[in-house]
Parts: structure tokens; C-alpha cells; sequence
């Protein structure tokens, strides 16, 4: 089955997504502040949809953001717990990467707190 | 403030800018263009003004939860007095950032009790709110998560200073108050 591709382009305000499938890697990197959250994200969620019925193991989720408003941080929530969802129901080995600059508290705190909501192995890495 | 119908020169503006050490100032109405413009003019302001990346990023943040809470809640109007604004000043190591917008007296009290409730939570509290309240949280039809008013208190560190001025009986003026410290 031909996998769904995801490769958006990052802007001022919206992140860079793309899954690379050599790597099985997903990345978000950028800035996450685009005005419509939920139509901004949902080729995200169709694909991880795509994805969720066809994992091919193991995966990797790298997380590598600048800046994201309130409104992303809920969305990127609903990413983390879907992503959850996948490891328990079958097994699937999936690691997410929190990137964050070492001179950015605030960044490794949002990762800290998104690493203890979700159970799924969970690596904050700093730059 | 809002007696805005003043004889002031350009040259007087510009003495009360710099009196007042501020760096932006921006009045009309908000969409997420100018969101975009007004953020990439002040992080470049604040570059060649060498503030340190930290307390960049926390104006930035500020900045950009303030502009985006005007854009989903602004009232239309085709009053120049009751059009939003947004100002960004430094005195010495504290940044205020400043948002003004119009809002329907029947939403002050929501407004208010939501502040009220965030300033009187210390940091920790604030985290443990923050959490609740992602997790319970919807986006609205206008795009917002509900998280504005915390996040800002958090990255912060200070109180949300605020007034409502009345214009009339349906309408208010809205003025949120933002302090950093520069560390």
C-alpha cells in the first residue's frame, strides 16, 4: 500500500511536516502559530490515520519546534496521544524526540510536560 | 486614554514615544498578517536593541498569544476610537506589552473572574492549571484553545494587569497589561 505523503512546507507561521519513509521518521519543526489550528493540522491527522493502519516499526516522532501558541499546543496533544494510542494498541515502537534549545526553559518544560502525560518512550534532547 | 480626539503634532508622538520608551505601537484593526508583521518587527527591534535570547522568546510568546487573543476577539466597528492596538515598551530591564480591544459588558465578568483566578495561583499552580485545562480544553470555532490568559502568566512570571473602561451601556474597552522582567 502506497503511503499517504506528508511534506508541508514551513512558513513565518506554520511548522515544516514531513515523514521521511526511509527513516520511518515523522518531524514538526518551525513555528506553530498559523490562525486556523484545526484546518491548518488536519492533513496531519489524515495522514497519522494512513499511518495508524499500516506502522511499519520502529517509528520515530521528532518534535524540533521554535515557537507554538496555546491553540497548537492543545493540537500537538491530540498528535501525542494518538501517538500513544499506537503504542499500546499493537506494540508498535514508537519514540518521540523533544528537541529544545539549551537556552530555552520553556521549551524543555513543554516537553517535560508532555512526557509525563503520554506513555510512550519519550527522549528530550537539547541543542 | 480614551480621549483620543487630541491636537498632538507627529513631533509630540514622537517625544511621548520616546519618553515612554516605546518601541512599537500599532492601532487598527488585527488579522493574522499583520500578527506576522507586528512579531518580525519587534524581534528585529529587540535584536538590534541586544536583548538576550530568553527574554526574547518570552516577549515573543506574549506577543503572540496577546495579537492572536485581539484577532478571534476583536468586535467590528466602524468607531476609530474602539479599534484595537498593541504596544510594546521598556523602561530600564522591564518590558510591558500592552492590548486594548473592545468588549460586550456581558462578557467582562467571564474576562475578569478567568484573570482574577490565574493571578491568584503561584507558578506551580499555574503549571498544574495549565495542564487541566489543555487536557479539557476544545478548539472554539474562532480557533482559540482557551489557554491564552495562563500561558502568559507562565511565561511571565507576573501578574495579568488589567482594566475595563466603559463606553456605553453594551460596550467596554479591554486593556491587558503584560510585564517581563529582562533576565
Amino acid at each position: 500500500m502506497q503511503m499517504l505523503i506528508l511534506d508541508i512546507c514551513g512558513t513565518e507561521d506554520t511548522p515544516e511536516i514531513k515523514y521521511n519513509p526511509a527513516g520511518n521518521c515523522f518531524t514538526l519543526s518551525g513555528r506553530s502559530l498559523p490562525e486556523d489550528v484545526t484546518e491548518f493540522y488536519k492533513p496531519v491527522f489524515e495522514w497519522l490515520e494512513e499511518f495508524s493502519s499500516n506502522v511499519s516499526n520502529p517509528a520515530t516522532f521528532q518534535f524540533k519546534l521554535e515557537y507554538f501558541n496555546t491553540a497548537s499546543s492543545k493540537i500537538i496533544l491530540d498528535i501525542l496521544m494518538k501517538l500513544e494510542e499506537l503504542c499500546s494498541e499493537n506494540n508498535n515502537k514508537i519514540t518521540i524526540e523533544w528537541y529544545y534549545n539549551e537556552s530555552d526553559d520553556d521549551m524543555l518544560e513543554a516537553g517535560e510536560e508532555y512526557k509525563e502525560l503520554v506513555e510512550v518512550p519519550f527522549n528530550l534532547i537539547s541543542y | 486614554m480614551l480621549q483620543t480626539k487630541t491636537s498632538l503634532n507627529i513631533y509630540e508622538i514622537f517625544a511621548i514615544m520616546a519618553d515612554n520608551n516605546i518601541l512599537l505601537i500599532y492601532q487598527g484593526m488585527f488579522d493574522q498578517d499583520m500578527v506576522k508583521s507586528v512579531l518580525t518587527m519587534t524581534e528585529k527591534k529587540l535584536k538590534q536593541d541586544n536583548v538576550m535570547e530568553p527574554t526574547r522568546r518570552k516577549l515573543f510568546n506574549i506577543m503572540m498569544e496577546g495579537l492572536q487573543n485581539i484577532c478571534k476577539h476583536q468586535l467590528r466597528t466602524a468607531d476609530e476610537v474602539a479599534n484595537p492596538f498593541f504596544i510594546i515598551g521598556r523602561k530600564d530591564q522591564v518590558f510591558n506589552i500592552v492590548t486594548g480591544n473592545m468588549i460586550e459588558n456581558s462578557k467582562i465578568s467571564i474576562v475578569k473572574d478567568k484573570i482574577d483566578h490565574i493571578n491568584s495561583l503561584n507558578q506551580e499552580e499555574l503549571k498544574e492549571y495549565y495542564k487541566t485545562a489543555r487536557l479539557n480544553s476544545v478548539i472554539s470555532n474562532v480557533g482559540g484553545a482557551g489557554l491564552g490568559f495562563i500561558d502568559m502568566a507562565r511565561k511571565s512570571g507576573n501578574k495579568l494587569d488589567y482594566k475595563f473602561y466603559e463606553l456605553n451601556d453594551h460596550y467596554s474597552y479591554f486593556i491587558l497589561n503584560n510585564t517581563i522582567n529582562n533576565n
